[in-house]
């Protein structure tokens, strides 16, 4: 129900919600095989999210983040406590939940820009134009309009990535997964796509869960930001974000060093996958 | 850095006869001829019993052609490698897919290529001449054999080798395993399957041409092979060297049919350089 609210309207506050959250993920517990054995990677993690919120997950490299995302995406499944979405008990992999990687090699090399764009929305029922109309707006709405026609080869990488990012947003995805999308660019790019990214969530209404080790990145995108502690990984906070104003005020800044502190990050440690300052 | 620019800077030094300067286009010809030539000259003191004249040769070729005693058994046997080509392939995409969607699948595959994949192609022609007799489908048969495993094996290797967040994308975006398998894998292995398909053509080819001449006269048209061996029995030698050109010419003609389809895939698509 919830799911059929047209885009355009306001974002919901937090608790501002009529059928459950969109995204449960309650006391989960991960973990993967290894060759020396099973390895728990999340011990205990809990939290929601509403449609239309932007939810950062944060924590040092190696603390299960991206663990988590996959177990969101349907790929694992938890060996303790549950993974809603919209109300359904750790759905398999599906369009409803589209990620963006952070590696560069994730379009399919053999389809243009706009086939690797309307290719996953013929999959999904849609007929041949259609596909292509829809792969076209979305390209116009990251501004790739011009590169339809290329192959993944001949892209940079900043312009991979958002041909992924349009890829996952044409399938109209109800909750868009992103798992350190930015990760593999350089400083100019990574903040020229945050700011991107802003607009296109702002433009499309989409709710996000994103992955990432940079405070920065996860103070400029997020509503809210769920910090992991180091493996096997707990929540140690989670901190509201929405209203804190840009990199230059107070707020802002108490924030940053708040999140430095619990991430035990150096005060001065070069952080660079940092954006604004 | 000081240094790298000095080396970078020397030219290469120029060839004495300025040979490498000359364009292909003459350098190849001149290359032929000499051959030819070398070729002409020891025909001629070795007698026309034992080798043939280029020009003889040309001749022989132009006549097979024309009449048909020499293109007839071309179109067979090519006939038959596509025939035998088509199934390896086949037989090898179903192995390596069943490889892919379970591990006694994949375990089947690799005890299978282990063990027939060293063996020379021509070996089995006995088994398939007891199991099917003296024609084309013992012939089929002893093609496919030759080709299945070296292209399983590389689809297998293509297949395993796929970047996993590919296959990740394409469940992600709802596709079930098997359309993983033909729209995500598959492609992907293109390189290899392409690779695959020339060793198993090469593969192939020498295994017919092989099995022909072993075979004798049999079936309904003899092959090339065939025609080889009678064109020996009755000396007629400038015959036995206008089907090794024609086998020479095929072979060159393949080897630029897979290049063009390169070009129009994986290096287009950036999957290989070119």
């Amino acid at each position: 129900m919830i799911n059929r609210i047209p885009r355009r309207v306001r974002r919901p506050a937090p608790g501002d919600r009529a059928g459950g959250p969109l995204l449960h993920v309650d006391h989960v517990r991960l973990g993967y095989w290894t060759q020396p054995g099973f390895t728990v990677a999340v011990e205990e993690v809990s939290f929601e999210l509403d449609e239309g919120q932007r939810l950062i997950v944060i924590g040092p490299s190696g603390c299960g983040k991206s663990t988590l995302l996959k177990a969101v995406a349907g790929f694992i499944q938890p060996i303790a406590g549950a993974i809603r979405v919209s109300g359904r008990m750790s759905p398999p992999p599906g369009a409803d939940r589209a990620i963006v990687f952070q590696e560069f090699d994730q379009l399919f090399p053999w389809r243009t820009v706009l086939g690797n764009v309307a290719y996953p929305l013929r999959i999904n029922g849609a007929s041949r134009g259609a596909a292509a109309r829809k792969a076209r707006d979305y390209l116009e709405l990251t501004r790739l309009a011009h590169a339809a026609d290329r192959h993944p080869h001949q892209l940079s990488g900043g312009m991979k990535q958002r041909v992924a990012i349009a890829r996952a947003l044409a399938l109209e995805p109800a909750l868009l997964l992103m798992d350190e999308p930015f990760g593999s660019l350089d400083a100019i790019t990574r903040q020229r796509l945050q700011t991107e990214l802003n607009r296109i969530v702002e433009q499309t209404r989409v709710t996000v869960l994103f992955v990432t080790h940079s405070i920065e990145e996860a103070l400029v995108l997020g509503d809210r930001i769920v910090v992991l502690g180091d493996a096997p990984s707990r929540v140690i906070a989670t901190v509201d974000v929405r209203d804190l104003g840009g990199p230059e005020t107070i707020e802002y800044g108490r924030m940053r060093a708040k999140l430095r502190e619990l991430l035990a990050v150096e005060d001065e440690e070069v952080e660079d996958s940092g954006g604004i300052d | 850095m000081e240094a790298s620019t000095s080396t970078a800077a020397i030219p290469r030094r120029p060839a004495a006869f300025g040979w490498a300067r000359l364009p292909a286009l003459v350098r190849y010809p001149i290359v032929g001829a000499v051959l030819v030539a070398a070729w002409h000259f020891y025909a001629v003191r070795k007698g026309p019993l034992v080798m043939a004249t280029p020009w003889q040769t040309l001749e022989a070729f132009w006549e097979g052609w024309r009449n048909g005693s020499l293109s007839d058994p071309t179109w067979a046997t090519l006939r038959l490698l596509v025939e035998g080509v088509g199934i390896g392939a086949g037989v090898a995409l179903i192995l390596t897919a069943f490889a892919t969607l379970s591990k006694f699948g994949e375990d089947v595959l690799l005890f299978l290529t282990a063990v027939l994949n060293p063996l020379p192609g021509v070996a089995v022609l006995p088994i398939a001449m007891l199991l099917f007799g003296l024609n084309e489908t013992a012939l089929r048969f002893v093609i496919a054999n030759a080709t299945i495993w070296p292209i399983a094996i590389a689809l297998n290797t293509g297949f395993t080798t796929t970047n996993p967040t590919l296959v990740a994308v394409g469940r992600n975006i709802g596709l079930t395993r098997v359309r993983v398998i033909s729209d995500v894998l598959a492609p992907a292995a293109l390189p290899h399957a392409i690779s695959g398909l020339k060793t198993a053509w090469a593969f192939g080819w020498r295994t017919i041409i092989a099995a022909e001449l072993v075979f004798g006269v049999a079936g309904s048209s003899g092959g090339l092979g065939n025609y080889i061996n009678n064109a020996r029995q009755y000396l007629l030698t400038p015959q036995v060297f206008a089907a090794l050109l024609t086998i020479a010419i095929i072979g060159v003609l393949f080897e630029t049919l897979f290049g063009q389809l390169e070009r129009r895939t994986i290096i287009r698509w950036g999957m290989k350089s070119s």
